[in-house]
């Protein structure tokens, strides 16, 4: 199995050394490639100076944006597997592994899920996930855990669906679109770190948006979606 | 509110919202900027449905009729929806901007 680990960045300045020289020496069975969204600060040049392998994107375009462009990279090379993984040291490359293995098993996407063998906590912070989660049961029937974790693996069928269609950002109306729509889906448990440096992008009035933005899509808009046809 | 008004305002939000989902069908539309659209068609639904919420509100705040503060609404939600259209645009013209100076300059080098 060819993996590739695609990792976004903006503005990691803190954290890209550290994580991105870990996987390449601990981990060298893995390709991986960086994908720099326009980072303002020195992202792009510590990558160039570590000889990592990496992707200049002239100009910001989002995470979506940012990991579409790792997909293509991805179904470009000929990738079997390609899973997203966090720039700032919250995801951990142990558990790719057991990601890979999934993917062996025939199913499209696999979840880095922090609540297969866990309880989810009763906090504040889970209040979106387990709304999103609830959205998800009502509009395809199907039970997703932890449907808000960064961490998932595409098969290479998703891969070349992911890298070619509009509205397939990484996130959890598309995963909900996917499952409706038959994909398999696989959640495997693994650990998340808290950040390490450098603060989320996730604000108040963000969060609110951003939960309205997902109810919507998955309880509505995605039932009027068609898939479309890639080959 | 009169009924033609009513039904007006349901008629034209449920076109706008089939036509909305239509362009997200034949992937010619973004969801993140179908939302405020759907937003919109939506509360437009509920006040002709339920007109009880803008009459009350139009006799607190002292309105003549009802339909007044519904045009009024609409003319700031529109506001600012034109505004917030205005501001994406100013930027993706800066991404263009830099976008083919720097495909130029890339260019230029070889």
């Amino acid at each position: 199995m060819k993996v590739l680990v695609v990792i976004p960045a903006y503005n990691e300045e803190l954290n890209i050394k550290k994580v991105v020289s870990n996987l390449r020496d601990q981990y060298p069975q893995y390709d991986y490639v960086v994908v720099n969204d326009g980072s303002a600060d020195n992202t792009s040049r510590i990558c160039h100076e570590e000889k990592f392998n990496i992707i200049d994107l002239p100009v910001n375009l989002g995470l979506a944006g940012a990991f579409q462009t790792g997909l293509k990279y991805a179904d470009l090379k000929n990738y079997d597997c390609a899973i997203q993984f966090d720039a700032d040291g919250q995801h951990r490359p142990e558990y790719i592994a057991e990601l890979v293995k999934g993917i062996e098993e025939g199913y499209d996407i696999v979840i880095g899920s922090r609540f297969v063998t866990q309880k989810k906590p009763l906090s504040m912070r889970m209040v979106g996930s387990r709304m999103i989660g609830w959205a998800i049961k009502v509009s395809t029937g199907k039970r997703v855990a932890d449907p808000t974790s960064g961490m998932r693996m595409y098969s290479k069928k998703m891969i070349h669906e992911f890298a070619r269609n509009i509205n397939y950002g990484p996130e959890p109306d598309t995963i909900s679109f996917l499952v409706k729509q038959g994909a398999a889906i696989k959640e495997v448990q693994v650990e998340i770190d808290d950040r390490t440096a450098g603060e989320s992008y996730l604000n108040w009035t963000k969060s609110m948006m951003y939960m309205l933005r997902m109810m919507i899509s998955i309880l509505f808009i995605q039932n009027f979606r068609k898939r479309s046809k890639t080959d | 509110m009169s009924i033609a008004l009513r039904v007006l305002l349901i008629i034209v939000s449920v076109m706008n919202t089939l036509n909305i989902l239509r362009r997200i069908r034949k992937s010619k539309l973004q969801i993140d900027y179908s939302i405020f659209w759907l937003v919109f068609s939506m509360i437009l639904i509920v006040i002709a449905v339920f007109p009880q919420i803008v009459i009350k509100l139009a006799q607190i705040i002292g309105f003549q009729s009802p339909a007044n503060m519904v045009f009024l609404l609409v003319i700031f939600a529109l506001m600012f929806k034109s505004f917030q259209s205005t501001l994406e645009i100013s930027q993706l013209q800066y991404k263009i901007e830099e976008l083919t100076q720097k495909i130029a300059l890339e260019e230029h080098k070889e």
